[in-house]
Order: C-alpha cells, then sequence, then structure tokens
C-alpha cells in the first residue's frame, strides 16, 4: 500500500479551531475527498516539562503499528494563567491508499499541542473532545505526577488507559490516580512493570524444571539486592510473587520482609542494596539466584556444589517507542493489579 | 532429576509467555525436502525469534540425503535467508543452530531409529531436559506407516519421562480416500494415540481462518443471525490464478477435489457452519466441526450430476501471459479426467441451517486468486421502497475475505443523496492490513507453536478427516461412473458454464471476489 504523510503547522489558535482543522484539513488536501477512518485508538502523550525531545517523530512511529489519533499533550511550562487561551499546534496525518478508484484510508493523525494560557492548567475539557469516541483511550503520562488534587475523575471520564512509568517516581504519586480511576473504570498500566516481564518470563521458565519450580515456589528464605534510591522493582516482582504462590505478607520493612506461604510456613526476605539487581531462592540443598548483569538476566540451579542449569536472557535496551508499541500490544496485564494488591497497595511500611 | 511436584507452573499464569512450551526435541523426517525448507526451519527460526521458544530445544533432522550435523546446518542457514519472514541474526541463528543434529537414514532402516533413540537419549541426560519429542512427518504420505511403525519397535512413541511427553504431525494429503485414510488412522493408532497425533491443515493455522471463530462467537451481533431465518445461501471460493506449477504427476492423481475440497474447504465450511462450542478448546471445537460435516446431506449419483461440476481449464490467458491447457501441462497425461475445478452445493440437515445452500468451487488458473466466504441474507421482508428507483438494490453479503486481501466487508444499502429516495449498495470494509499494522506470523509458526504446547484445537481429528473423505469419496465414486466429457473453460475465466448453471438454477450467481 502507497501512503503519504502530510503536515501543518497552526500557531495560536483556539480549542474549537483545532477540532475543526481535524475534521476538515485532510479532505481539503486530497481534493475533497473523504477518507475512510482505520484509527483504532486514541493516544495521549503528556510530557509537560520534558525539555527537546522530538515528540511528533515519536508519535508518528507508534502510530505507524497502531493506527491511532496520537495527542501530545504540553503545556507551556510557567505559562502565566492570565494569558490568553490558545493552542500552538502541529499536526500531521498519514493517509494510505489501497487500490485504484477507492477512497484513500487516514492511517493515522499525530497533533502536538503547546498549551498557553488557562489551557496550561485546565487541558483536560479540551482533550476529551479530541478522543475518538467508543474505541480504546490511553494517556501516558511521560513528566512528573501531578500535585495532589489533580482531577484524576474528570480524566479518567475519557481516557480508558493510564500509562505510568514507576522507575522513575515510585508508585507512591499514582496511587490517587488509581482509586480515582476506578469507578469510571479506567485502568493504570506501568510501562516499569513490563520492562520487569522479562524477570517474570524468564522465572516462568526455570519453574520449567523441577528444580527450579521446588526452590522458587518453595523458599526457606529469599535475599534480595537492589540498587536504590528507588527500591520499585523488587516491591512488583515480590508482589508478583506473592499473588502468584498464595502468600500473604506479615511484615515489611525497607530492609527485610516476612512472607508466609500458604502452609502458614514463614519465609524470611532480606533486602540489601547493591550495583545490580538480583533475587536468590534458597530451598535446603538448592539455590537459584537470579541477576541482570553484563546486560543480561542470568540465572544457574545449584545443587549444593553441583551446578544444575544456566540461563541467560537478554535485556534488551529499552527505548519509549517499544515500550508503548508493546504495552498497546498487550493492552492491560491483570498481573498488575494483582501484584498491587499484593503488596504495594497494602504495604504497612 | 528430581519428580516435579505438580504438572502446572503457577508462574506461567497470565503471562504473554505463557504459551512457551516446555524443553522439547523436534525430529523432523524428511528434513532435507521441500516442505522442511520452504516452511519448517523458517517457521521455527521465527518462533525463535519472537521469543516463543524454550530455552533449550534440539532439532534433529532425519532423510536419505547424506548430510553431517555441519551440512545440516549450512542447509538450514540457507533455508533461513530465502524464506524466513524475518531476517538471519548471525548471533540468534547461532543459538538456533547449536542443537541441531542430523541423522543420515532410510525410513525403513530399523538400525537407524535404534541410532534415532540412542541421541534423543544422550541429548536428554546431557542436557538435563524432559523426554519431550515432536515427531514431524515431512515425507511423502506413503512412509507415514512406515516411521510409525519403526518408531513404536524401538519405543520412541512414548516418553522416557512419566511427565514427558510424544507427539507425531503428519502432513496432508491424509489419505486418498476414505479407505485409504481409515487405513492410515489404523495404522497411525498402532502405535500413537489419537491425543498424541497433530494432522495440520495449514489453511487453519491463516489468522484470518481464526479469526471466523473470533468474529463469530466473540461479537454478539453476527450470531442471532447466524441461520436458515436470515441466511439465504452461503458461498465459499477458494480460487487460484495459478496452474499446477510443476506438480503435474501429483496433481493427476489428486485433482481439486482431494486437493482442496476434503480439507481446506471442509474445514472453512465446518467453522462457518458449527454450533458454538462450550469452550475454545481442542475436543469442544472439533466435536462441533464433526457435528456439522456429519450433517451434510449424503449425494445420491443424480444429486452428483444434479449438483456438482467438474471441470478442466484450456489454454488462455492470466494476467496477459498464454498459458497451457490442463491436458497440455506436463506430467497430465492427454486423456486425464482428474478435474481442475469443481463446484458444488451442499445441504446441512440440522435445525439452524436446513434449507441454506451452501456453493462451493475451487479451481486452477481461474480470473483470480481469491479465498472468500461470502454469506448472502435474505432481501427486507417487505419492499418499502419498490415505488422507488431502487432496481439494482441488492441483498445483504458479508464477505470473510481470507486471502490474498485479508478483511471483511458488509455491504448494504444506503440512501443516494438527493431530493428522491434512491438506493445504492455500499460497502463497509475492515482490512487486515489497515487496523493491525504488525506483521502475522506465517500459518506454519502458529500451528508448530501450538503442537510443541500439546493444544489440538487448530488440528484435525480423526473423525473430522474421515467425515470429510466420506463425502468426498461418494462423489468420486459418482464421478467414477459418469463416462461423459469433461466441461472446460478458458484459463482466466471463473470456471465452465455448467457452474453457472448449477447455482442459478437455485436462482442465485456467484460472486465475482
Amino acid at each position: 500500500m502507497d501512503s503519504q504523510t502530510l503536515h501543518w503547522e497552526h500557531p495560536n489558535i483556539k480549542g474549537p479551531e483545532l477540532l475543526q482543522l481535524l475534521r476538515t484539513e485532510v479532505p481539503q488536501a486530497l481534493g475533497g475527498v473523504v477518507p475512510v477512518t482505520a484509527t483504532v485508538l486514541t493516544l495521549g502523550l503528556y510530557v509537560k516539562g520534558i525539555p527537546e525531545t522530538d515528540w511528533m517523530e515519536l508519535a508518528e512511529k507508534i502510530s505507524h503499528v497502531h493506527p491511532s489519533r496520537v495527542l501530545i499533550i504540553n503545556p507551556i511550562t510557567g505559562a502565566p494563567e492570565d494569558t490568553a487561551t490558545h493552542v500552538d499546534a502541529q499536526i500531521s496525518a498519514t493517509v494510505t491508499y489501497r487500490r485504484p478508484g477507492e477512497p484513500p484510508t487516514l492511517f493515522s493523525e499525530c497533533v502536538q499541542m503547546n498549551l498557553g494560557g488557562g489551557l496550561a492548567n485546565h487541558w483536560i475539557d479540551l482533550v476529551q473532545s479530541l478522543i475518538k469516541s467508543d474505541l480504546p483511550a490511553y494517556l501516558l503520562w511521560l513528566g512528573a505526577p501531578p500535585l495532589p488534587g489533580f482531577r484524576w475523575d474528570l480524566l479518567s471520564t475519557g481516557f480508558t488507559h493510564l500509562v505510568i512509568d514507576s522507575e522513575q517516581a515510585g508508585l507512591g504519586p499514582w496511587k490517587s490516580a488509581i482509586l480515582a480511576g476506578k469507578p469510571q473504570g479506567m485502568m493504570v498500566d506501568d510501562l516499569y512493570w513490563q520492562r520487569l516481564g522479562l524477570w517474570r518470563a524468564h522465572w516462568a521458565t526455570l519453574t520449567d524444571y523441577p528444580e527450579g519450580l521446588l526452590t522458587i515456589t518453595n523458599p526457606e528464605k529469599i535475599v534480595i539486592a537492589w540498587p536504590g534510591p528507588r527500591p520499585w522493582g523488587w516491591r512488583l516482582l515480590l508482589g508478583w510473587l506473592i499473588d502468584r504462590l498464595n502468600w500473604s505478607v506479615s511484615d515489611l520493612e525497607p530492609t527485610h520482609v516476612s512472607l508466609i506461604d500458604d502452609y502458614g510456613q514463614t519465609i524470611p526476605v532480606e533486602i540489601r542494596e547493591a550495583d545490580e539487581p538480583s533475587f536468590s531462592f534458597y530451598h535446603g540443598d538448592y539455590v537459584l539466584s537470579s541477576q541482570r548483569a553484563n546486560k543480561q538476566l542470568q540465572s544457574r540451579i545449584v545443587k549444593s556444589t553441583e551446578e544444575l542449569y544456566t540461563m541467560a536472557d537478554p535485556c534488551n535496551q529499552a527505548d519509549p517507542v517499544t515500550d508503548i508499541v508493546k504495552l498497546l500490544n498487550r493492552g492491560h496485564d491483570q498481573l498488575f493489579d494483582q501484584a498491587l494488591s499484593a503488596l504495594i497497595l497494602n504495604e504497612h511500611a | 532429576m528430581i519428580e516435579t511436584q505438580s504438572l502446572s507452573n503457577p508462574l506461567r499464569e497470565g503471562l504473554v509467555e505463557s504459551r512457551r512450551p516446555q524443553p522439547f526435541t523436534m525430529i523432523i523426517f524428511g528434513a532435507a525436502g521441500d516442505l522442511a525448507h520452504r516452511k519448517l526451519f523458517p517457521a521455527l527460526y521465527n518462533l525463535m525469534v519472537d521469543h516463543w521458544l524454550p530455552h533449550q530445544i534440539n532439532v534433529i533432522g532425519f532423510s536419505r540425503q547424506p548430510f553431517d550435523d555441519e551440512a545440516f546446518r549450512r542447509e538450514v542457514e540457507q533455508s533461513i535467508r530465502q524464506f524466513s519472514r524475518q531476517p538471519l541474526d548471525a548471533k540468534l541463528f547461532e543459538q538456533f543452530v547449536a542443537g541441531m543434529h542430523y541423522l543420515t537414514a532410510n525410513f525403513n532402516d530399523r538400525e537407524a531409529y535404534g541410532r534415532l533413540r540412542d541421541l534423543l537419549t544422550s541429548l536428554t541426560q546431557e542436557q538435563h531436559v524432559p523426554g519431550n519429542y515432536l515427531f514431524y512427518l515431512a515425507t511423502p504420505p506413503s512412509f507415514y506407516p512406515v516411521i510409525a511403525e519403526q518408531l513404536g519397535a524401538v519405543g520412541l512413541n512414548a516418553s522416557p519421562n512419566p511427565q514427558g511427553w510424544v507427539r507425531l504431525i503428519v502432513e496432508k494429503p491424509f489419505g486418498h480416500d476414505l479407505d485409504s485414510a481409515m487405513a492410515l488412522n489404523g495404522q497411525l493408532h498402532q502405535v500413537f494415540d489419537e491425543t498424541q497425533i497433530f494432522r495440520i491443515d495449514h489453511y487453519l493455522g491463516k489468522e484470518t481462518v481464526q479469526n471466523i471463530l473470533v468474529f463469530r462467537f466473540a461479537n454478539g451481533i453476527f450470531e442471532p443471525l447466524w441461520n436458515r431465518q436470515y441466511i439465504d445461501h452461503v458461498q465459499i471460493t477458494v480460487a487460484e490464478s495459478l496452474g499446477i506449477e510443476g506438480r503435474g504427476t501429483y496433481y493427476d492423481n489428486a485433482g481439486a477435489l482431494r486437493d482442496i475440497v476434503q480439507n481446506h474447504m471442509m474445514q472453512l465450511l465446518a467453522m462457518i457452519a458449527m454450533e458454538p462450542p462450550v469452550a475454545f478448546e481442542a475436543d469442544a471445537v472439533r466435536d462441533e466441526k464433526v457435528k456439522v460435516l456429519r450433517a451434510i446431506r449424503p449425494l445420491s449419483t443424480r444429486d452428483i450430476a444434479m449438483h456438482t461440476v467438474r471441470g478442466q481449464y484450456d489454454e488462455g490467458y492470466i494476467e496477459g501471459q498464454k498459458v497451457p491447457g490442463f491436458l497440455d501441462e506436463p506430467d497430465i497425461p492427454s486423456d486425464s479426467r482428474t478435474e481442475a475445478y469443481v463446484a458444488m452445493r451442499l445441504l446441512i440437515d440440522n435445525w439452524r441451517w436446513a434449507g441454506v445452500p451452501f456453493y462451493l468451487r475451487t479451481g486452477k488458473r481461474l480470473a483470480k486468486r481469491a479465498t472468500e466466504i461470502a454469506i448472502q441474507f435474505k432481501k427486507a421482508p417487505h419492499r418499502f421502497f419498490s415505488q422507488t428507483a431502487t432496481p439494482d438494490l441488492e441483498p445483504n453479503l458479508l464477505t470473510l475475505k481470507i486471502q490474498p486481501d485479508e478483511g471483511i466487508a458488509l455491504r448494504f444499502g444506503a440512501k443516494v443523496p438527493g431530493p428522491i429516495v434512491r438506493i445504492r449498495t455500499v460497502n463497509m470494509d475492515f482490512l487486515y492490513g489497515t487496523s493491525f499494522a504488525d506483521q502475522a506470523p506465517e500459518a506454519y509458526e502458529r500451528l508448530l507453536l501450538d503442537a510443541m504446547i500439546g493444544d489440538s484445537t487448530l488440528f484435525t481429528r480423526k473423525d473430522e478427516v474421515e467425515s470429510a473423505w466420506a463425502l468426498v469419496d461418494s462423489i468420486l465414486k459418482g464421478w467414477a461412473r459418469s463416462k461423459g466429457p469433461i466441461p472446460s473453460y478458458e484459463a482466466g475465466t471463473w470456471g465452465p458454464a455448467e457452474a453457472d448453471e448449477l447455482i442459478a438454477r437455485d436462482g442465485f450467481r456467484w460472486r465475482r471476489p
């Protein structure tokens, strides 16, 4: 299929003008032909305060895989409320041509909105009007978490998914979003949780081996080493294990955790700070240790001094486009909710 | 190695990687052949690139062609360079071929099967992997019983590990007629039980074929209309513009009925007509498909004359190129009575489909390549707009497009803008290429992965094969009794005039895909 990408720039316009332009510009450029729309979702990228990134390029790469309307929401930092409300907009639209004589297809649209004046703070209702109805709508919050009091209740009536990256600031600042979004059915997805998927898949493969299954599912002790100062990763992984293996938490401190397995036995978990993350599970003579080092996640199962298995998976460098595309492919991961329920939201530390 | 406490792995549940198979060894009989080169090695490699394979898999090639391990690996490399949908990555390829071995042997050489068993045992022990074996018979069908018997004789029809598994994948054609299919099933069952046998029909691995079930059973709006009350008739078309492409000897023995109708088209028919299964599980789905095949009204000799048409193409033009007629193709005898085209009308005698004709047609050298299923709905019961200018208002038509333009289209009437009521037929189109931009896996990738996991939903069960053969057999026998000339059609057209007459007798006409 042939395709072409059309570009426009519209400085200093009002919100309703932007809506009108999105309706009319593509047909005008196609000589009055109204294209068939192939969009399958709306993706918002909230990028306030992140310097010098070509968001349009990133949006076009994502929408190349997932035909979508991508809305780049960029409130102008420090814009005074009392200056005139305006939007500096860049729009691109990719149109594909299927067969001669058939109308072209509007494959994707990317809209960068630099929001000034009152819109810098009150942008939700403008964005709501740009969300494609009846299709999934993801908001990827790339900037710092908002201050308490943010209107998650309002946002969750438009977006079906809030995507965060808890590697930056942990999960604490997002608790209000998670709770406020629930009544409207807004789900929260975490890019850091997704990146930790390598650990989960790796352990799932190790537990295909009887020795791996025995050691991970019946540990007498777990030792975790994780780089500081934001130790969210081990909590997410431990939360997942707790949920999967029907364990419960009896004590949760920064340096140790006590778990109770489904036979009522206590599993002590020791937490240390280290440069590279690792988990070690101990069961009798068996030790299963997994460590991220040299761009690999490496594991070995040892019985006394005999090495039974080794396994290594490459840790691919995270890049935002791949992360987002993967998340959109996968959709919401219920394991994340379950891990949160198991550990993160119930923590008493 | 310690015994596993539980067969299930709690850490797999809910992961994208939940479908990753356990470590296993795949043994490909006919590893030097065309199927292995074009489909199997690329499919395995792509599965590995996409992280669907376990960390330890071994592949053993077993074939008559004299290779050593290194030469076999070079053959595999060549195959991937030529046929893989993903480019060859040197580092990944090294990992891929590290577990590849080759045995040069005849398929009926008992001693070679002993060597195969010894190799499997040593790999299992050295690598601490469970004794999981996946045998793939990429050989001529005449070797299926031979290989199965030899495997049984050396005890390779069962895993040495109580938790291990042994599976056997066999390619189509599965039998030449009902008797030979039943005989082959009997021979395989002497060694393997039905749960171990995976009969592959690559059509079922196609995304759009699987989407038939999703379309029907994941959407609430269509199923209430999916019956004789609302559906007028169904047309299933598997049209090819290619000829027999150097497969004259095979094709003259097979013909369109055996090559396409008995397997691919019967599967499409079953998926369109089946009742909702109680679960999306292998036996539940296949039970419902078998019920459909068994409900197809048997064809009497008269029915065969009235409701089936066979044909052979004459010379003609395809995309501007002159092409020879069927009887002038290499390796086709000049007096061949093998059909290169089939059309038929079938009825399904059950509550849902009573009285709804299903028209099937397939052929070589037709006007274009297209595999489509068209469901034509009944016209609106009252011609409310009959006094207006609507002479060409067509009934609603739902088309499931399988290849080459994968998608779904719904035809309906819409008012032409203007001061009078004029209705024009318009199409609502969904194309896989525009809504899902990701590259779909090849059919063999999906099917191999399913076999590795042990999910036989998309494989054909013994009773499915035999039910399909029962119908096809009756047609073959009817045709054998008919000594008249075989209808012909010009290459590059839509088939013989007799096929148009077949459907016209019911007041319909063939769609033009």
